[in-house]
């Protein structure tokens, strides 16, 4: 069967890359033969041509998109639009893709971010049990996201890592009203971080979700998830929502077959506020809390070193395997030298004589060593509150004041690793006609974040005198402040050219002063035929990680003078200046009709002071080129059927080496045939090549994947859905990615299959 | 294997396939952009605009019961009638909805019929003998709510402009105010058995003002937003 599995895997793998290099190279000659004959395609009677002879297929498109609005949402539709804001307009010059709620529950995904993975030019991978990671293009990293993340208007990105738990700060399904990818950095719009793209998710407006709805997801190996909200009116200008999520995680397996003991839970609950105020005057408040508990494992297998000679450390359980040697053996080690026993086990001495099992050392043919698995606690908590007063004025100026406050305690009990941020954020943000062809945008926007950060040592690292915890933060560092500005003048030149030039000036405590300007335009070139093309200067800012932290990873026992623990330590690095990057994108999009849409789209960066881990675990900043494109493709066959694919390369050079940390390749393919009215047959198919993650002690390579995952969806009366699916039904399982730098070791994403249950309001 | 493993093609295929499909886009888009010469058109601004109100008028359709007595004659399809001239495409975006959806009426699929100024009396004459359900007065149509209202009783009349409504006798008319499309709509439209208009409207305070029909009862709903329409601007 596993044989079979394999084989099949080949072959799909073959397949579809096979498939894609063709499309890739084939789209061109095809899509014009049939952007020359718009509307004509697959069947359309002559009679039905007639019918919208006169509607681009991008017009007719828009129509099947406003027609799903209420009315509510369409009069929020704005005639003259600030380019770069409406991410579906079909001009705008950025590449974008929207997830839909139904995307999430028609594909069985338990949260948002699973869904990201039939984005093109993303990268979604699972961890341990209960977190999937997403990255975006190139450079991506791995917990340093390079792109902006916002979720229900708040900026959720974590100062310290830089980056954000979206599996944590996730909405229910039933309260997102979409999420916009965009790649590639917005500059004027989005500012500083928002280097390789946005991830935006907007959450709908109380009146939207009145009633009750739930949703239950529950997996075969006792994962567990349901969902609650409720929606009501309080006044005929008011509405109120609450929601609550209870989440089970269940226990997943390590690479080596090992326990994760990654179980636990996640609960939150949260609510919204939507008051008509006047006319055009609406306000908002919202709010929400997190709570998740759960454990986290370190690999301390290569954490205890001797030092052989000078320039070679050799793990001490491997010395102490050489000191049993003959004494006239080459290797031979006295075993006088090595450390005594009671000089690192005394607070730990149960865990250091109970390895769980051995693991070989690359650096040693042949050699293996014990294997040392430590957890510890892991705990996420969050709260905030959001508010938001809009409206537009009688003379056309559309404005809006945000504010949030929010709050989180993270500890990372397997590091001994604790903060707490609080972070405060005022922005305003306005646009108006200024004659009959210029639309501006303007904004202000203030954030203070407050950060107490308390280290520990665990147990088993109370080693030698100087007991020093894996990080250390430097507390001369705990307050920033980002003050930013932005104008953006959108220009409409024809009515096939449309420009958008502006830029985000910012003064920030940990990237100084920063101008970012960004131009975009759209040429419109016929019916069927859309070009953009942008120019960007965008900056991230360094994480507190890379700068304040310093990394004491492993210890060695030097054995001279009677021997001693030494502590090796990688400090971070202050004086790392923000990463500034030249971006240039062309895109296309096409659509030969109303049921056809492809886009493509290339970028190239070049970005100043990258910042990169280097081979000794600690951070610097080099240059960094990237480039690569992705093509999608959303067709609806027929009524019935609707195929979705994408395809996406990324190539990466540091000071002129190729690095491979994103995978060259990813692809992914999704299928929904309507069986019947009540029954929807679901195919995702995604592809992922390899990727290379960093480390000192344990490099490893992920190898190139294929998963294929197979649904059933059940809609036995209006606003009820239910859905079996298999998932990774390939392989048993593979694995996706790790922890870098502290050298956690990769989980197995299992075959799984799950049931959801899923009732709209 | 070896096509994914082969460094050397990768580089190669990379390189071609990014040059190659920059060139040939550029070039698709420079041929094709002769090829097919834009008509003269609207604005999109206006081209925009008009498919907000179609997509408003389909939802407004599902919104609105008639009364049996109202309804064509059994085997007889509900009409949905536009008269005027336009060039923004609101008919295309209308009559494309109507078919999209299926648009029905009590049930009914309805028939769509449009109608240019040159064709007044064609279209006054189909009012008169089989009436209609929904018609849509154009701004340039010479048609006028009362004239219509004289020759049918059973449709909601549409049209552009606060005035439709305060002083032509319209049910219904889309304003442009504030970069958005509003509604303004008659409370007769509310209050009659037939052609009645849902009460789950009046609660959109931002999106509908509500212009009072002076009768026994008073007004209901609010008084609606301060509209200031640009097209219809309001007298101080």
């Amino acid at each position: 069967m596993i044989q079979s599995f394999t084989v099949l895997r080949g072959f799909l793998t073959h397949l579809i890359v096979r498939f894609f290099y063709i499309l890739r190279l084939c789209i061109l000659p095809c899509v014009t033969l049939l952007h020359i004959t718009p509307g004509s395609s697959h069947g359309q009677t002559q009679e039905e041509s007639n019918y919208t002879s006169g509607l681009s297929p991008f017009e007719q498109a828009e129509l099947l998109r406003l027609i799903d609005l209420d009315i509510r949402n369409l009069s929020k539709i704005p005639i003259q639009g600030v380019l770069g804001y409406d991410q579906e307009y079909w001009r705008n010059p950025a590449s974008v893709h929207v997830i839909r709620p139904e995307d999430i529950t028609l594909n069985g995904y338990f949260n948002s971010v699973e869904a990201l993975r039939g984005v093109p030019g993303m990268h979604v991978t699972r961890g341990l049990a209960y977190d999937n990671f997403a990255s975006m293009r190139n450079f991506s990293g791995f917990s340093t996201q390079k792109f902006l993340g916002k979720i229900g208007g708040r900026e959720v990105s974590q100062l310290m890592l830089g980056s954000a738990n979206y599996s944590v700060d996730d909405y229910p399904i039933a309260v997102i009203d979409r999420i916009e990818v965009i790649r590639g950095p917005g500059a004027s719009i989005w500012g500083t971080n928002a280097v390789n793209g946005v991830l935006n998710l907007v959450t709908k407006h109380s009146g939207d979700t009145q009633g009750d709805s739930f949703r239950i997801v529950m997996q075969d190996n006792g994962t567990f998830m349901g969902d609650y909200v409720h929606g009501g009116q309080v006044s005929e200008d008011s509405f109120y929502r609450v929601w609550a999520r209870s989440q089970e995680y269940a226990e997943g397996t390590l690479d080596s077959g090992l326990p994760a003991r990654d179980d636990g839970y996640l609960r939150k609950a949260g609510f919204r506020i939507d008051k008509e105020l006047d006319s055009d005057l609406n306000f908002y408040l919202g709010g929400g809390f997190a709570t998740r508990r759960l454990e986290h494992v370190l690999d301390l297998s290569n954490r205890l070193f001797y030092l052989e000679n000078a320039s070679n450390p050799i793990p001490l359980a491997f010395a102490q395997q050489l000191s049993t040697l003959p004494v006239a053996h080459p290797s031979y080690i006295d075993p006088a030298t090595l450390p005594p026993v009671v000089s690192y086990s005394q607070n730990a001495a149960l865990f250091w004589s109970t390895p769980a099992g051995l693991i070989s050392y690359p650096s040693l043919p042949g050699g293996r060593i014990s294997r040392y698995e430590y957890y510890g606690e892991m705990k996420n908590d969050s709260a905030h509150f959001i508010g938001k007063l809009e409206g537009i004025t009688d003379a056309d100026l559309e404005w809006s004041l945000t504010g949030f406050a929010d709050h989180s305690d993270i500890y990372m009990g397997h590091l001994g690793f604790e903060w707490e941020q609080t972070q405060y954020d005022l922005s305003f943000d306005a646009n108006r006609p200024v004659g009959d062809f210029h639309r501006l945008s303007f904004g202000l926007s203030a954030q203070r974040t407050e950060l107490d950060v308390v280290t520990r040592v665990i147990e088993p690292f109370q080693v030698g005198f100087l007991k020093v915890p894996i990080l250390d933060y430097d507390q001369a560092y705990t307050s920033f402040d980002r003050f930013n500005a932005y104008l953006q003048d959108s220009i409409t030149l024809s009515d096939q050219l449309l420009l958008s030039m502006g830029a985000k000036f910012e003064e920030n405590d940990l990237a100084g002063f920063g101008f970012q300007p960004g131009m975009r335009t759209s040429w419109m070139i016929n019916e069927s035929n859309v070009f953009w093309a942008g120019y960007s200067k965008a900056h991230r800012q360094p994480s507190l990680r890379e700068r304040y932290t310093t990394l004491t990873p492993y210890k060695v026992w030097s054995p001279g003078g009677g021997g001693a623990w030494l502590n090796q330590s990688y400090p971070g690095d202050s004086t790392l200046d923000r990463e500034e990057m030249d971006a240039y994108e062309i895109g296309w999009r096409l659509r030969p009709n109303k049921d056809l849409l492809f886009e493509f789209s290339t970028y190239r960066y070049d970005t100043k002071n990258a910042v990169r881990a280097a081979s000794s675990n600690a951070y610097e900043a080099k240059n960094a080129e990237a480039y690569g494109g992705e093509l999608s493709v959303d067709w609806r066959v027929s009524e019935i059927w609707r195929l979705r694919g994408g395809y996406s390369q990324a190539r990466g050079k540091v000071e002129g080496i190729r690095v491979y940390d994103f995978p060259e390749n990813t692809a992914s393919l999704s299928s929904h045939f309507s069986y019947s009215d009540e029954i929807t047959l679901v195919q995702n198919l995604f592809y992922a090549g390899k990727t290379d993650i960093p480390s000192d002690y344990n490099p490893i390579t992920i190898p190139s994947h294929l998963r294929l995952d197979l649904g059933i969806v059940w809609e036995p009366k209006e606003g009820w859905e239910i859905g079996l699916f298999g998932r990774d039904l390939l392989e048993p399982y593979h694995v996706e990615t790790m922890y870098p730098g502290v050298d956690v070791e990769p989980a197995r994403v299992e075959r799984t299959f799950l049931i959801s249950i899923t009732k709209d309001f | 294997m070896a096509f994914f493993t082969s460094r050397f093609k990768l580089k190669l295929r990379t390189r071609r396939s990014f040059v190659l499909l920059a060139g040939l886009s550029l070039l698709l888009g420079l041929g094709t952009s002769s090829l097919q010469a834009q008509t003269v058109k609207a604005s999109e601004e206006e081209r925009r605009t008009a498919r907000v109100q179609a997509t408003y008028l389909t939802h407004l359709v599902n919104f609105t019961r008639w009364e049996k007595s109202h309804l064509p004659a059994e085997g007889e399809s509900p009409k949905i009638i536009v008269v005027g001239n336009e060039s923004r495409g609101f008919v295309d975006s209308l009559e494309f909805l109507i078919r999209q959806n299926a648009l029905r009426i009590e049930g009914e699929l309805v028939e769509f019929h449009y109608f240019e100024n040159v064709r007044k009396k064609e279209a006054g004459e189909m009012f008169k003998n089989k009436g209609a359900q929904l018609i849509y007065v154009l701004p340039n149509s010479s048609f006028t709510p009362r004239e219509i209202n004289d020759l049918t009783e059973s449709a909601v009349v549409f049209g552009e402009g606060r005035e439709f409504v305060t002083e032509k006798g319209g049910d219904v008319s889309f304003v442009t105010v504030r970069n958005r499309v509003k509604l303004v709509i008659s409370e007769k439209y509310f209050r009659r058995t037939s052609p009645k208009l849902s009460s789950k409207l009046v609660n959109l305070k931002s999106v509908v003002e509500i212009i009072p029909s002076s009768g026994p009862q008073g007004s209901i709903g609010h008084r609606g937003p301060n509209f200031h329409s640009v097209d219809s601007p309001q007298p101080k």
